[in-house]
């Protein structure tokens, strides 16, 4: 079975239990999400490995931050792709990042997610 | 005291900015290096500064250098919250000026306390630099006594540094805390204030 896309538990830890905090966050992301994704198939498409490497970046401090651990390591290589501008052929990479992106922000889209946060996280 | 956030991911800036908040400091955003660095020269800039380090435009290390660079009597304490990680990118960031640097994702309570050690810093340096210029207004005080006085060799005025002559005594006075209260001399008493009593003792014998 494929992990989840969010582990609630570890984004938690990032806001130090402040649930009203990581939902504020993650109301941040998802709607920051959609242009982040634009710019990162614009930047790929037109061989731009800066933006490439500053997008990736991006989606993966705030994957890191909101538990989001197969969004952040398809960020964290893409990146390192970027850092070392091997853009050409990256294309398989940016679609693993896409689709990771889309599994957090299709968990997040759910409305029962803060739900989930007293099944997950209680110690 | 005021707290400038710097980073370019908004995720990041919110939870900083929600924490900062909600320790009591007054939170200044921006997004992107060039917008820090013009809040940070202004006059009334905040003390205290959390920086990225990667971001478009003008990044977090040459934003830390360009403040160190800064000519200003008192400069911010800046603290690097970044995700670069490896022990090179730390010596560089502590390099280029910044006070302290923290590794993202980074703890809340661990930020909380280094932004205290900031303020304290903060504050031993405005102590420090209160002191300083009260020994250094002492200082020039001292100072104004120093030198060489010219005095009239007859009525023992000296000159002054805009070239008055004045009393010697209000000369001390303008140029220390030193404060003079008069009296007689038992040979001036002699002199000057022994003759004319015995004038005015004359007189009064006379006009009987």
């Amino acid at each position: 079975m494929e992990p989840a896309a969010v582990d609630l538990a570890r984004a938690l830890h990032w806001v130090g239990g402040d649930r009203r905090l990581l939902r504020d966050l993650v109301g941040v992301f998802v709607e920051e999400a959609p242009g982040r994704l634009a710019e990162l198939r614009r930047g790929a498409a037109a061989r731009d490995a800066v933006t490439v490497e500053r997008v990736a970046h991006s989606l993966k401090g705030s994957a890191g931050l909101l538990g989001a651990a197969g969004l952040q390591a398809a960020s964290a290589e893409l990146e390192e792709r970027a850092l070392a501008k091997r853009v050409d052929g990256v294309a398989d990479l940016v679609a693993r990042v896409e689709g990771e992106l889309e599994r957090v922000l299709a968990f997040f889209r759910d409305p029962a997610w803060p739900g989930r946060l007293d099944l997950e996280a209680t110690p | 005291m005021r707290v400038l956030i710097v980073d370019d991911e908004p995720v990041v800036r919110r939870l900083l900015e929600t924490s900062l908040t909600s320790w009591g400091y007054e939170v200044i955003s921006a997004a992107g290096g060039e917008e820090a660095w013009g809040i940070l020269q202004r006059e009334d800039a905040p003390s205290l500064a959390i920086l990225d380090w990667t971001m478009p435009g003008m990044d977090g290390l040459e934003l830390c250098k360009k403040v160190r660079a800064l000519a200003k009597p008192t400069k911010p304490y800046l603290i690097f919250v970044t995700a670069k990680a490896r022990t090179r990118d730390i010596v560089t960031g502590l390099e280029a000026g910044a006070d302290d640097y923290i590794v993202k994702p980074f703890n809340r309570d661990e930020l909380r306390a280094r932004v205290r050690v900031g303020v304290r810093m903060l504050e031993l340096h405005a102590i420090l630099a209160d002191r300083v210029r009260e020994l250094e207004d002492a200082l020039a005080r001292v100072k104004q006594l120093q030198g060489l006085l010219p005095i009239c060799s007859y009525c023992k005025k000296v000159r002054d540094d805009r070239n008055y002559w004045q009393q010697v005594e209000g000369y001390i006075e303008g140029h220390s805390d030193a404060r003079f209260t008069h009296g007689i001399c038992p040979e001036c008493r002699e002199k000057y204030v022994q003759p004319e009593l015995d004038r005015l003792r004359r007189l009064r014998h006379d006009a009987e």
